[in-house]
């Protein structure tokens, strides 16, 4: 599966993203840096189906992301992309287990709670398992984050600021766990300030305020 | 599993203050509607009822008793109203007179337990009788002993039981159902008995030497004739008798001038009501509004689809809606049901309860508004999130 995203601008008033052009696909690990404000999570959020581009094209395996009706782009981020927003998406009425399996349960799929509580033992959060979001660390409300998208087993992870405020120990379980994915055979996309992800990715595609191209 | 259904129940528990909110506004809304609505209904039963349950087109009485004779008929004030000169034989000769039933009424206040002012001894005769009388037949009951009566629904007398009026002892023979009107709180004796109790020595100085008295002449008019002319026919004949004829139509006419009065004013209630809980819901759905357009932007972001959004929430108020209004209607039926008879004493109208499938679907009734005004809240409110932009739903992430 190959996500292509070629010359996409979108504006903010002053800010925004400007003629950025990136590809990512099963088996690959990309890291996206950049200054604060240069559009990083807007990129991941055109190239997620969640935001359209003023201008530019993505496609997933040569089809116009946003030629498709919403439906099928909601359905893609369920089955194809699994994204990791930045913010404290968890919801709060519901347990670490309950937003973990959400994603599926919730689309009428079934989930292998053994596959759920091994992956929150990989991510350390197996102790939390029944706690709500508001009683969770900052360390354990963003791997709870990821659990919830690694889950959806989909072939292309988006992460958004995976270790950003996170300890260092917290932050080598999240980086660890993303690598094995990307080992198993995941396309794995992070926007990240963490110099420690580069090391993992054969390139890194930094974003300046007049855009930039990267192609894996 | 988690479904949309128990989300929506977790999401009712762990949003308590919300919760409570939404569900005071439907419950006071429920209440308020159920039991305005409930008074109103009663009221036109009652009122609907009366005409047809008096089953008479032109009442006589004595000049200046009309008043007292609708207030008796249909409100179950209890009094004595006595002809001076019985017009029974005058008006059978009247043109376009079909039927004519005489009715004595006399007043006590011995029973005060069904009603402060006393109850009304309404004496009927059975042979003659088509409004009370008719009603005997389907109770298996041809004619009443002189120790027997019939006694009004609202009397809280039961068959077989013995009450006694006038010092004598009567066994009630049998108890109307609900009329909705003055005969709930009446007693029906035989014309042989009253004619016994006004004879009798010791109550004289009441009614007077007179035997054979009569209070009220119910008449039915021929098929095809006009009533307004027999009226007419019949204040000729009995100028001179210190009689009058009124219509059964004109006195209940009045009677729904004032239902309308009464409906208008439950209406301007009702819907104030269903106003103000209307907008209080839609500020508190808008007030959430920012609190729930991240978990829609969150869902939106691991693919749950737009349709399936709309189901958990709308659950959620579903769920709290049919709670609240549930317990509103309860509560206003067990606040309604137990009174009805204190409201009937208190209410210078018919009143007659609307029955257990009328009172159902009153409930169905509100429960329907209760949900149309939170469908429109909901949907204002919700319409604008479904429209926009996942990403834009977590502005800050843009």
């Amino acid at each position: 599966m190959t996500l292509k995203a070629e010359n996409i601008s979108k504006t903010f008033g002053k800010n925004g993203l400007a003629h950025s052009s990136i590809s990512a696909s099963e088996g690959s690990f990309l890291c996206i840096t950049g200054e604060s404000g240069c559009g990083k999570t807007t990129l991941l959020n055109i190239i997620s189906g969640m935001l359209k581009p003023d201008t530019g094209e993505v496609s997933i395996d040569g089809k116009s992301l946003y030629s498709l009706r919403e439906r099928e782009r909601i359905k893609l981020r369920n089955e194809k992309i699994g994204y990791m927003t930045q913010g404290n998406s968890l919801i709060p009425e519901l347990t670490v287990w309950q937003n973990i399996v959400a994603p599926s349960e919730l689309s009428g799929k079934k989930t292998d709670s053994r596959k759920v509580m091994e992956l929150a033992q990989r991510l350390g959060i197996d102790k939390v398992i029944d706690s709500y979001p508001s009683e969770l660390s900052g360390g354990e409300y963003r791997r709870s984050l990821l659990a919830r998208v690694i889950v959806l087993d989909t072939p292309l992870l988006l992460v958004d600021e995976p270790t950003s405020n996170l300890d260092e120990s917290s932050a080598a379980i999240v980086r660890e766990v993303l690598y094995e994915e990307y080992k198993k055979g995941k396309g794995v996309v992070v926007v990240t300030h963490d110099r420690e992800f580069q090391s993992y990715s054969p390139e890194t595609f930094e974003l300046r305020n007049g855009g930039g191209s990267i192609e894996q | 599993m988690l479904t949309p259904a128990k989300y929506a129940l977790q999401s009712i528990s762990k949003q308590r203050f919300r919760s409570v909110v939404i569900f005071l506004l439907v419950f006071i809304t429920s209440v308020c509607l159920y039991s305005v609505s409930y008074f109103i209904r009663n009221i036109r039963s009652g009122v609907e009822q009366a005409a047809g349950y008096v089953n008479a087109d032109i009442i006589v009485v004595p000049s200046g008793y009309s008043e007292s004779a609708k207030s008796s008929l249909f409100e179950g004030e209890a009094c004595t109203i006595l002809f001076d000169a019985d017009p029974t034989e005058k008006l059978r000769g009247i043109a376009g007179i079909d039927k004519v039933s005489r009715q004595l009424f006399l007043e006590t206040l011995q029973m005060d337990c069904c009603s402060a002012s006393g109850v009304q001894i309404i004496a009927i005769d059975t042979a003659n009788d088509f409004a009370v009388g008719r009603n005997l037949s389907s109770m298996g009951i041809d004619s009443l002993a002189p120790d027997e009566l019939i006694a009004g629904s609202g009397c809280g007398l039961a068959t077989g039981s013995t009450i006694n009026f006038f010092n004598r002892d009567f066994t009630v023979a049998a108890v109307l159902d609900e009329t909705g009107m003055g005969y709930d709180q009446s007693a029906f004796v035989s014309l042989e008995a009253a004619d016994a109790i006004t004879a009798d020595e010791q109550y004289k100085h009441i009614f007077g030497e007179r035997t054979g008295i009569s209070s009220m002449i119910l008449i039915k008019t021929a098929g095809g004739a006009d009533i307004d002319a027999v009226k007419s026919g019949i204040n000729s004949a009995l100028s001179s008798s210190g009689a009058a004829a009124y219509t059964v139509e004109g006195m209940t006419k009045e009677l729904l001038k004032e239902l309308g009065y009464f409906r208008s004013f439950g209406t301007v209630i009702s819907t104030f009501v269903v106003l103000l809980a209307s907008v209080a819901l839609f500020s508190v759905i808008t007030l959430s509004f920012h609190q729930r357009r991240s978990r829609v932007g969150s869902l939106l972001s691991v693919g749950i689809s737009r349709g399936k959004i709309v189901e958990i929430f709308a659950l959620e108020y579903l769920y709290l809606t049919l709670f609240a209004a549930l317990s509103g209607i309860a509560l206003a039926m067990m606040v309604v049901l137990p009174l009805h008879d204190v409201i009937k004493r208190s209410l210078e109208l018919p009143y007659k309860f609307i029955g257990a499938g009328n009172m159902a679907l009153l409930g169905a009734f509100v429960l329907g508004v209760d949900i149309i005004m939170l469908a429109l809240g909901f949907s204002v409110t919700f319409a604008g999130v479904m429209r926009t932009e996942p990403a834009r739903l977590q502005e800050e992430q843009l």
